[in-house]
């Protein structure tokens, strides 16, 4: 049974659809890679799952449930974490205070000192644990962009929806990242991961969907995908190695 | 400096907590408030005409057309309290007339727009009133609103009654009918103030005691700073040595240092160009420091801050035309309108007791009422008979000859003796000598 | 004109007390103007309702001051909510809720003209000795008084503050408004009920309003423009402690006050209000060159 299920989800922002129809299922523990060409709805997806966005139809499960009209901080309580493509971390707390806000408020419910805890732990395993006191002010990019992955998997979620969590790294801090994406699975965490750069989401994806102008272009496994003519034709506009 | 020691400030504030805790148990002081004893104890009495020539034809119906008269008054914003006051008088004397016969037969209709205390607003009012066709106008409260009123009052050729216009130097013209004749008797019109400010001087010059120091304090607004410029040179003059002299804002809330600094000058004489509260919120600023001004003297506080101060306030000078007692109070009109004030005031929830705006609100409807009686229900007839005649009024004879309408001097002073305002000055009007003695 | 240094002190300690009173005013207008977004002038107005309402108990109900607060702490509560689930409801925008806590102020006051009727009124006489009757400090400073009323406004607000401060530093709740006011979206995506929290905030803002509307029908005679004389000394010192901090505004008050009064005592009393003006200008016009100064140093840091 899938964790996840979108059936025919649809938004249309006045006259214009961002998403027509989608179909999307993510199983437990499964990293499931979502591509397509620029303002082909993956983000919006991404915020009718977290429930950010509300849909204009269709529906979302989640572990059985609808989900559909429940908002966003119910979403974040029953086990959906979510992070942004430009890092949004709480300005005026550290670090350690925007992870253990998510621990806090998140499935789990912790006090405030528990949650300061456990957002070291998840400092430690996402490498930041030395900047656990610092401002956000003082956090380079790719700082940043972890903290969204520390602050995603403090809320201890079943789902992790990722937003380009990578875009703008250098290939060092993308194979950590790779690293640490591919640990949520083992840890049993489902994955939607969107990421501009194919090929990394390719080596990790355990199946991907394509998307395009808002409709499902193409899913399957990774090779299946990137073989398929329609995909190369309609979002690479020529072969993925070229 | 302050070197208490933290011990001891705990005992402070500990002492002070627990007089809190204790007082909570009885921290109310069962009091229906003197002054409405005050009003209680006022006499009853019978219904006279209003004005002066005019027949009192109690239970017959007034018929036929209405005359209206229109104002326009304060009745929300800053200008309120008083305004409310001189609304309730326009009520009040609309059915006095009509429980009289009306006017000549003729009911009397009073319709009031209000101006939310804003001048600009005075104007269109009096623009509306006058389109829609009113009969006369009764001007509104305070001296902007006057001014404001004045254009189109004038422009239409209505005579223009006021109760307390505090700007008389500013000139309306000859259909300008002032109740307190601020100006009364002063030829300058530099000089508008020098009658009140004589009337100070030769209200403390009687008690054979005068000052010889003053410190003034006065709020930053056009009337009381003038009128304070007049007391300082006229008591300069009669050899009093000002030994202090600051404006403050208006809405002043802590008068502590002002407080203090009266308290290091220690004046025979502190007066106050206060208004409304101003004179609460000082006197709690001396409890504050302990301090006993050793005498005060007010412009123009609110009635009710006055009665509020209870025993402090014994002693106190207040500028002031009318006080409710005898001569002026002792007349069947006076002892009428105290009555049915009283009873009205309490309705509308203003200060029960007639004084200087209730007095001068009931002075301005006697001119008009006057006027129309003898001129008929035409404001040129009108104007040219008041300008050429004297009209009866609570606060005195008056007339309007002098600058800008300003006639006779009816500028006196009262003091609080006994714990009840009584006219000190002048000896005709008075119903006590000043007990003055710093 | 010579002033003792005991005389400087007195009125040092009055403008202190007062500004007690102003930054408990400027409590809930901080906490809604910095956490929620609103700009709150009805809040001055329920100051100004809680003080009439305190008012109306003592005077006719004969009830205790203090007591009154067992009636006006949770009815305001209720206002408070009510309000903000309008603005929730209306979704308005920061602009809107300003216009229409204006209107909300404006019509306030007409209502309180025409319940309490626009003539002052004043609880002082009607309270007994012990509210009324100054408390001289112990020695070695017998001169200094204090008024029991002020003594008030200091408990009320060093414990209103307090408890604020360190609710929104030191609980889940307060943790919980403080990521609501950086971004809204992000805190629901960690969870947090964005909703019911802002009605509470909204709700315990008016509450204490009526607290600090008990201190003033104590403090002060009332009419219904009384409001429009806080609201210089209320909002500046809302901005001088820094929107949402509480303790930042009760300092700001509490030393706007001061320096209101020791001004008075030796220039004239009638700029004194320009002072605060005059404070709030200096303030904002350092603004830039601290943060030059703090950019400068982070450059610095980063290089």
């Amino acid at each position: 049974m899938s964790l996840l299920r979108c059936t025919g989800v649809t938004k249309r922002f006045g006259g214009v659809a961002a998403l027509s129809s989608v179909d999307l299922a993510v199983s437990e523990g499964e990293i499931v890679g979502l591509v397509g060409p620029n303002g082909s709805g993956k983000t919006t997806l991404l915020s009718t799952i977290a429930g950010s966005l509300p849909v204009s139809g269709g529906r979302v499960e989640f572990a059985g449930k609808d989900l559909t009209r429940t908002p966003p901080h119910q979403r974040a309580q029953a086990g959906i974490a979510r992070t942004f493509q430009v890092p949004r971390p709480l300005g005026s707390f550290t670090v350690a205070e925007n992870v253990a806000t998510a621990s806090m408020f998140g499935r789990h419910r912790t006090g405030r000192v528990e949650a300061i805890d456990r957002a070291h732990e998840v400092l430690e395993e996402v490498g930041l644990a030395a900047h656990a006191g610092a401002q956000v002010g003082a956090l380079t990019l790719h700082e940043r962009k972890f903290l969204e992955i520390a602050r995603a998997i403090a809320l201890d979620p079943q789902l992790i929806l990722l937003d380009e969590v990578l875009g703008g790294l250098n290939p060092s801090e993308v194979a950590m990242g790779l690293d640490l994406i591919s640990s949520l699975r083992d840890r049993g965490m489902a994955v939607v991961y969107i990421e501009h750069n194919v090929r990394a989401v390719s080596s990790i994806a355990d199946r991907m969907y394509v998307l395009n102008q808002g409709r499902n272009l193409a899913d399957g496994t990774p090779t299946d995908v990137l073989d398929d003519a329609r995909v190369v034709e309609a979002y690479l506009g020529g072969p993925v190695d070229a | 400096m302050l070197t208490t020691s933290l011990p001891r400030l705990r005992g402070l504030a500990a002492t002070a907590c627990a007089a809190l805790v204790l007082s909570a148990c009885g921290g109310v002081v069962d009091d229906e408030g003197d002054d409405n004893d005050a009003a209680a104890d006022l006499p009853d009495a019978e219904l006279v005409a209003p004005v002066a020539g005019m027949t009192c034809d109690e239970g017959a119906t007034p018929t036929g057309e209405p005359i209206v008269v229109g104002g326009s008054l304060s009745l929300t914003g800053p200008l309120a309290p008083t305004a409310t006051l001189h609304n309730a008088v326009a009520g009040l004397v609309t059915d006095w007339v009509n429980d009289c016969g009306g006017l000549d037969g003729r009911p009397l209709e009073w319709r009031v727009l209000d101006d939310q205390s804003t001048p600009g607003t005075v104007t269109s009012n009096y623009e509306r009133l006058i389109g829609d066709g009113v009969d006369f106008v009764m001007g509104p409260y305070g001296g902007a609103a006057t001014l404001a009123g004045a254009g189109p009052v004038s422009r239409a050729g209505y005579a223009y009654p006021t109760a307390t216009n505090g700007a008389p130097d500013k000139l309306i013209g000859e259909n300008h009918f002032p109740a307190w004749q601020i100006g009364g008797g002063v030829d300058d019109p530099a000089r508008m103030f020098d009658a009140q400010a004589d009337a100070v001087v030769a209200a403390l010059e009687s008690s054979g005691n005068p000052p010889s120091t003053a410190f003034f304090a006065t709020a930053k607004f056009p009337t009381t700073l003038s009128y304070r410029g007049a007391v300082v040179e006229a008591l300069e003059e009669a050899g009093t040595e000002i030994t202090g002299d600051l404006e403050y804002d208006l809405g002043t809330t802590d008068f502590s240092s002002i407080a203090l600094r009266i308290q290091t000058a220690d004046p025979d004489l502190v007066y106050v160009g206060g208004l409304g509260a101003d004179i609460t919120n000082l006197y709690q600023a001396f409890d504050g420091i302990g301090y006993e001004p050793r005498s005060i003297y007010v412009a123009l506080p609110a009635p009710p801050a006055v009665a509020d101060l209870g025993d402090k306030a014994e002693g106190m000078m207040i500028s002031s035309i009318y006080e409710h007692h005898e001569p002026l109070g002792g007349s069947p009109v006076a002892q009428y309108f105290a009555k049915s004030y009283s009873e009205v005031a309490e309705e509308e929830g203003v200060f029960p007791l007639v004084e200087t705006q209730a007095a001068a609100g009931l002075a301005a409807w006697q001119i008009l009422l006057t006027g129309i009686l003898e001129a008929g229900a035409d404001n040129a007839a009108v104007i040219e008979w008041l300008n050429a005649n004297e009209v009866e009024t609570v606060v005195g004879t008056l007339n309007f000859d002098g600058y800008n309408n300003y006639g006779a001097d009816i500028n006196r002073v009262a003091q609080v003796q006994d714990g009840t305002r009584v006219l000190v000055w002048p000896e005709d009007v008075s119903g006590a000598e000043i007990d003055y003695n710093p | 004109m010579s002033v003792s240094s005991l005389a400087l002190a007195q009125t040092l300690l009055n403008g202190a007390l007062l500004g007690c009173l102003f930054g408990s005013i400027a409590l809930g207008l901080s906490v809604k103007w910095g956490h929620l977004g609103v700009a709150d002038f009805f809040h001055l107005s329920l100051t100004l309702l809680g003080a009439y309402l305190t008012y109306s108990l003592v005077t006719e109900q004969l009830w205790d001051p203090l007591l009154t607060l067992l009636v006006t702490v949770p009815v305001f509560f209720v206002v408070g909510v009510a309000v903000q689930w309008l603005f929730l409801v209306l979704r308005a925008e920061p602009f809107t809720t300003l216009l229409i806590t204006f209107a909300l102020f404006i019509v306030t006051e007409s209502v309180a003209s025409m319940v309490w009727s626009p003539d002052l009124l004043n609880l002082r006489p009607r309270l007994s000795d012990g509210f009324t009757t100054s408390l001289r400090f112990p020695e070695p400073l017998p001169q200094l008084a204090v008024q029991p009323v002020d003594l008030l406004a200091l408990v009320c607000a060093v414990l209103m503050v307090g408890v604020s401060a360190w609710a929104l530093r030191r609980t889940r709740a307060g943790r919980a408004v403080q990521a609501m006011r950086q971004d809204a979206d992000i805190a629901r995506t960690l969870g947090v009920r964005v909703v019911p929290i802002t009605l509470a905030v909204s709700g315990l803002a008016a509450s204490s309003a009526a607290v600090a509307g008990m201190v003033v029908s104590l403090r002060m005679p009332l009419s219904p423009t009384l409001p429009l004389q806080w609201i210089g000394i209320v909002v500046v010192a809302t901005m001088l402690g820094g929107l949402g901090r509480p303790l930042g505004a009760l300092v700001a008050a509490v030393v706007l006050m001061m320096i209101q009064n020791a001004w008075s005592l030796w220039f004239p009393p009638q700029w004194a209000p320009a002072v605060t003006f005059g404070v709030l200008f200096l303030f904002l016009a350092a603004q830039p060159v601290r943060r030059f100064v703090s950019e400068a140093t982070a450059s610095r840091r980063l290089a």
